[in-house]
């Protein structure tokens, strides 16, 4: 483990104010940018690395609702860019590498006559599972739910739901493996969908291992 | 370029606690280097702003440098470099922004323990030979050669070895280009 700051008790003690849920043992290097912390829970043990943005633009400004929710043992490693309009859940024990980009909300492209960026927002939802690594340079889009102990590759491109306990790499993002629960092992997918059966197994299996 | 007058103090620090350091080497602020001491740094060597560079203590307790960069390297901003056993930079490369070189890479079979928590698979080393050009965003796996003279496309993946005086691009690199020393000239090729 790094060295920390000596002061970062103290930004703790300042942070517990500004945020909606602050855990214990937090550590947010410094050079991290969030604007709104007021509609964060930050849970146990999360550390956030330097050069990394998060971006909340809430709907109400005044509303206490929560857009971005970290669970416990969270890491979020350097210059990640996260922004939040809607619902953005990452839960515990998610490790998070450099120069990883999600996003829960884009913008429509409907209408030609105006440009791109002052058209309406398109406004999603983000759901990462507990356990799982998403790789370097990852770019998770809305409306997309990984599953538990996933791990996407490098680079790639999330686009669509991903089932739990597999592996997914490519722009976009395919599961090229998968726990298979009857073998105890891990299996290659060949082709790029899972059945519909075999997702709802690792759906059941998950929330099984939940208790 | 303007680079303070206070180089030359951190250049007479850093030749103390690093394995090897040449002259002429600039860091720029933000770079991290932890236990510089298995880093060796050859001459004219400029860092970006906000690299990280780790390397993790060797088991067996040998004190040889883990991670060599040769002389006139030039590594572009918030590089990512992490070692376990062996991670070669030549001389004369030049690496853009946001790249990643590991020799190392997490488990994810055990499904009862988080991903993060496992331990990292074995190291393989990485060797990048004289010349090379590794484009920006690229990602760099464990056990991999990157030849002599090749340029690695911006936003690739490299999982393989390159040969050498090759141009490789996308996810997973490809060779598209190689240079024909009949010809004396680089001519396309399709590996597939």
């Amino acid at each position: 483990m790094k060295k920390k700051k000596f002061w970062y008790p103290i930004a703790n003690i300042k942070n517990r104010f500004l945020f909606a849920a602050y855990g214990k043992d937090v550590y947010i290097e410094p050079g991290v940018v969030i604007n709104r912390p007021r509609f964060v829970h930050v849970g146990d043990h999360v550390r956030i690395k330097r050069n990394t943005s998060i971006n909340l633009h809430p709907k109400d400004k005044r509303s206490k609702e929560i857009l971005l929710f970290l669970g416990n043992n969270v890491i979020i490693s350097e210059s990640c860019f996260i922004s939040a309009c809607n619902r953005l859940i990452i839960e515990d024990n998610v490790g998070i590498s450099p120069n990883v980009m999600i996003i829960d909300n884009s913008r429509k492209l409907g209408d030609i006559s105006r440009p791109s960026k002052e058209q309406d927002l398109k406004i999603g939802h983000v759901h990462i599972g507990a356990d799982s690594w998403i790789a370097y340079g990852c770019c998770i889009m809305p409306n997309v739910t990984i599953g538990r102990h996933c791990v996407i590759g490098a680079l790639s491109v999330v686009n669509r739901d991903i089932p739990p306990y597999s592996l997914a790499i490519g722009s976009p993002a395919k599961v090229v493996k998968r726990f298979d629960f009857e073998k105890r092992e891990w299996v290659k997918v060949v082709g790029s969908d899972i059945p519909e059966r075999v997702m709802q197994e690792g759906m059941e299996a998950s929330y099984r291992s939940d208790g | 370029m303007r680079r303070g007058i206070w180089r030359h103090v951190r250049n007479i620090k850093n030749r103390m606690i690093f394995g090897n350091y040449g002259r002429n080497v600039y860091f720029f602020p933000g770079v991290r280097v932890q236990r510089p001491r298995f880093v060796s740094v050859g001459d004219n060597v400029t860092i970006g702003r906000d690299a990280d560079i780790f390397v993790h203590r060797p088991r067996s307790g040998s004190k040889d440098a883990i991670i060599q960069i040769g002389n006139n390297v030039h590594i572009g901003s918030r590089n990512i470099i992490g070692a376990r056993k062996s991670v070669i930079l030549e001389d004369n490369v030049l690496i853009g922004p946001n790249v990643v070189i590991g020799d190392h890479s997490h488990r994810y079979e055990d499904i009862d323990i988080p991903v993060k928590m496992q331990a990292t698979t074995e190291a393989g080393p990485v060797r990048i030979e004289r010349d090379s050009w590794i484009g920006a965003n690229v990602f760099i796996f464990p056990n991999v050669t990157i030849g002599r003279h090749s340029v690695i496309g911006a936003n690739s993946v490299v999982n393989r070895d390159i040969s050498p005086y090759s141009v490789a691009v996308g996810v997973p690199a490809r060779v598209i280009k190689k240079y024909d020393f009949n010809l004396k000239q680089w001519v396309r090729v399709d590996e597939r």
